[in-house]
């Protein structure tokens, strides 16, 4: 793959806070237009990389490259991130939102965003103050695949729902990203991603331990991804 | 892009200090009306007096709400879990900042302005109501002959707002430093910054002094002049420090943001 058809690089990538250290040296080359697991367990650095990419953290050491770029406000306006925490102010509503995001990012679909609030029968004049954690989950996956950006960043987008809700978030996944965007999809809970996965990422202590396809996962080991990591994490 | 920040700044606080302004503006028109009856009542003229000092408290706390105001906005905008947000918009971290400096000192002025000319429709229909008319009459030429004191007294408080709201900023930009305690480390890195800045303030003067002579630098303190450079010294020092402390608050932000 040429490099200038990367959409994140790593080059020994690391990043340390104090003596801990949660990244070590990392090397990592993601292809546009793929479906990729960050799969690891609790504390693996799955979260750091994800925030290293969105220019949320500094790298100790190394680099980190989204299309050529380090992080800066012109790879924000490419990245579309949804983080495993609700950062929705609680004075607004829905709709107060999805003029926010129209107003900062020029890639925001609105009329996507109004489709998949009604698919979902959520009220956009309701107030995040009066949604339960779940109804707000949906919303901020709704404002972030609403954007047709060039990488998408997804933090346990399923942790916190219901498995009906998690099969609906999956397809939503799969079917609004642009056809040429890369899905990061940072989980523990391998069983119900593995399925919409082109690659996977397996990654233990700060490190990248296999970076390869889910077909030659299969074809090689003769299992599925989900039992290949609970056999290579297993407690 | 400063400008689509500073839209939604405005979205984001003018509710709140709208909701100040007009309780500012009910006990203001409450306080003055009454102030303007004249009952014979020892009982009247004791709730005249409580209302006064309710409106007193009132007027105090409005502009501690508006400081409070501020310091919240920062802190959950930027250092709380809405930060996943801010620091995700395609905005340089300078103009994050700057934004909500620039907004946050319209609504202090705002205040204060405010302020002010509550207490003075208050003071007119209240104690000096008898002589409101001549008051009125020689303002003009008040303000012709020692305006200028006004305009510096409204210098040094637009500059003390600056350096203050930076101030405020670099505090809670230290505070998240301290992961499980940003709040009692923003408190104390605005009490070491304060503490710092009059010491550095205290050694200045004494260098000063020991420059020019203790003697001669109280005299010439005691002139017009004297007070006028030492006001425009003061202003000029407090932009300084308020420029570091919009750098600093900047570096940290970038170099060392915690989301945790």
């Amino acid at each position: 793959m040429d490099k200038e058809g990367y959409i994140v690089e790593c080059r020994n990538l690391s990043k340390k806070f104090g003596g801990f250290c949660a990244l070590n040296e990392i090397n990592l080359s993601l292809e546009r237009g793929r479906i990729i697991g960050l799969l690891g367990p609790n504390g693996s650095g799955k979260t750091t990389l994800i925030k290293l990419i969105n220019g949320l953290l500094v790298p100790t050491s190394g680099q980190i490259l989204i299309s050529g770029l380090a992080p800066c406000p012109e790879t924000k306006a490419k990245v579309s991130y949804l983080p495993d925490n609700n950062y929705l102010s609680t004075w607004m509503n829905v709709n107060q939102m999805i003029d926010y995001y129209g107003d900062f990012y020029s890639d925001f679909d609105k009329k996507k965003a109004y489709e998949m609030l009604a698919n979902l029968g959520l009220d956009a004049k309701q107030r995040f103050k009066a949604m339960s954690k779940g109804m707000k989950e949906k919303v901020q996956l709704i404002l972030v695949m609403s954007r047709n950006a060039e990488l998408y960043c997804l933090d346990e987008p399923i942790g916190g729902v219901d498995p009906a809700t998690r099969e609906y978030i999956l397809k939503t996944i799969i079917t609004n990203y642009a056809e040429d965007a890369t899905v990061l999809i940072s989980t523990h809970l391998i069983a119900d991603v593995e399925k919409v996965l082109d690659e996977a990422i397996f990654i233990q202590k700060g490190s990248v331990l296999r970076h390869s396809s889910v077909e030659e996962i299969r074809s090689t080991y003769g299992q599925s991804v989900d039992a290949l990591f609970r056999e290579e994490f297993k407690c | 892009m400063l400008k689509k920040l500073i839209k939604h700044e405005w979205i984001a606080t003018a509710g709140r200090f709208g909701i100040f302004y007009l309780i500012l503006f009910a006990i203001t028109l409450f306080t003055a009306l009454i102030s303007l009856l004249e009952i014979d009542s020892i009982v009247f003229t004791s709730f005249q007096g409580f209302l006064f000092g309710i409106y007193v408290i009132t007027l105090i706390g409005v502009w501690f709400c508006s400081i409070g105001l501020i310091i919240v906005r920062f802190y959950k905008n930027m250092v709380s879990d809405e930060g996943y947000l801010t620091f995700t918009l395609p905005a340089k971290v300078e103009e994050l900042v700057l934004a909500k400096f620039v907004v946050a000192l319209i609504w202090q002025l705002v205040t204060m302005i405010l302020i002010a000319l509550s207490l003075f429709c208050v003071m007119l229909a209240g104690p000096f109501s008898m002589g409101a008319g001549e008051i009125l009459q020689i303002l003009p030429d008040v303000m012709q002959e020692a305006g200028w004191i006004f305009g510096v007294l409204a210098l040094c408080f637009s500059v003390s707002a600056i350096y203050q709201i930076f101030l405020y900023y670099l505090s809670i930009a230290i505070g998240q430093l301290f992961l499980g305690h940003k709040i009692i480390g923003s408190v104390a890195g605005y009490c070491i910054i304060n503490f710092v800045v009059q010491m550095v303030s205290v050694v200045f003067i004494l260098v000063l002094g020991a420059v020019v002579g203790f003697t001669r630098l109280d005299a010439f303190m005691n002139t017009t002049n004297g007070i006028a450079l030492f006001v425009a010294a003061e202003c000029v020092l407090m932009l300084i420090l308020a420029a570091a402390e919009y750098v600093v608050t900047c570096t940290l932000l970038k170099k060392k943001l915690n989301l945790n």
